[in-house]
């Protein structure tokens, strides 16, 4: 057997040896993304499973909602007149004066956005403790008990007595249709 | 004989580098695909706990038609006292 010969069998085994410890590799790795893609699918299932009844629920919310509105419009509709209805609502609520084109105190209303992003490792130790506690409506600081979802306590304004307090038949400055 | 040796060479300083640098990057591919999977399967099993309270939704439905009745009766009864 010639030297050449000699050097080419042991390079070829070298890179068969290299090849085979790369796919080796490979292969571990594919088997690990196979188990975590079964942990996703059933999160995922799950996930499904639990937000099912979220559409009927919302509907059912809003046809509630809508009906109630309608029952106590109509109410007030028919002690105040219209115009009177919606001076007297504006009187009790700052929010129902503002124009509906300002987009300012309707934002105030808005969901906060739950950020999932809290739940990868990377990120949580990325983002600062002092970022996730702060009130995105408020801009003040949470307290510790507080979660992220909670809504803010509503708190009684001395200046909004409850309407018709005192024994008045006015409300909100308005003569009642009796 | 000078071509085999030629052919030597190439396969150790040109076929085995190329082979070893492609299948380095088929498992650095590979690995982070499966860092990311880990991230994304934290996410989803944080996403399962937060939507627990979602099954109390039909409590909540069923609060909200009793205090529809109860604005309905209220605002009735308002319609006659007022």
């Amino acid at each position: 057997m010639t030297p050449a010969a000699v050097v080419t069998i042991i390079a070829v085994v070298l890179v068969i040896l290299v090849i085979v410890g790369f796919l080796l590799a490979i292969a571990r790795a594919l088997v690990g993304i196979d188990k975590t893609l079964g942990t996703v699918i059933d999160a995922v299932g799950a996930i499904a499973v639990k937000t099912e009844p979220v559409a009927y629920v919302v509907d059912s919310l809003n046809s509630n909602l809508d009906n109630a509105k309608g029952t106590l419009s109509s109410l007030l509709a028919s002690k105040v007149g219209a115009a009177g209805a919606a001076q007297l609502v504006a009187s009790v609520d700052p929010l129902a004066a503002t124009p509906a084109a300002s987009p300012g105190p309707a934002r105030a209303h808005e969901p906060e956005r739950i950020n999932y992003k809290r739940a990868s490792p990377a990120v949580a130790e990325a983002e600062p403790a002092s970022a996730a506690r702060v009130n995105p409506r408020t801009g003040t600081p949470r307290t510790g008990t507080q979660s992220p979802s909670e809504p803010e306590p509503v708190t009684e304004s001395p200046e909004r007595p409850f309407p018709g307090a005192g024994g008045e038949t006015r409300l909100g400055g308005l003569p009642i249709k009796r | 004989m000078i071509l085999w040796w030629i052919g030597n060479v190439v396969l150790i300083a040109v076929i085995a580098p190329v082979v070893v640098f492609l299948l380095r990057a088929v498992l650095v591919s590979a690995r982070t695909v499966e860092r990311t999977l880990g991230d994304i399967a934290g996410v989803g099993g944080a996403m399962v706990v937060d939507l627990g309270p979602v099954s109390q939704l039909v409590t909540t439905v069923s609060l909200a038609s009793e205090t529809n009745a109860g604005i309905t009766r209220y605002g009735a009864a308002l319609d006659e006292l007022l």
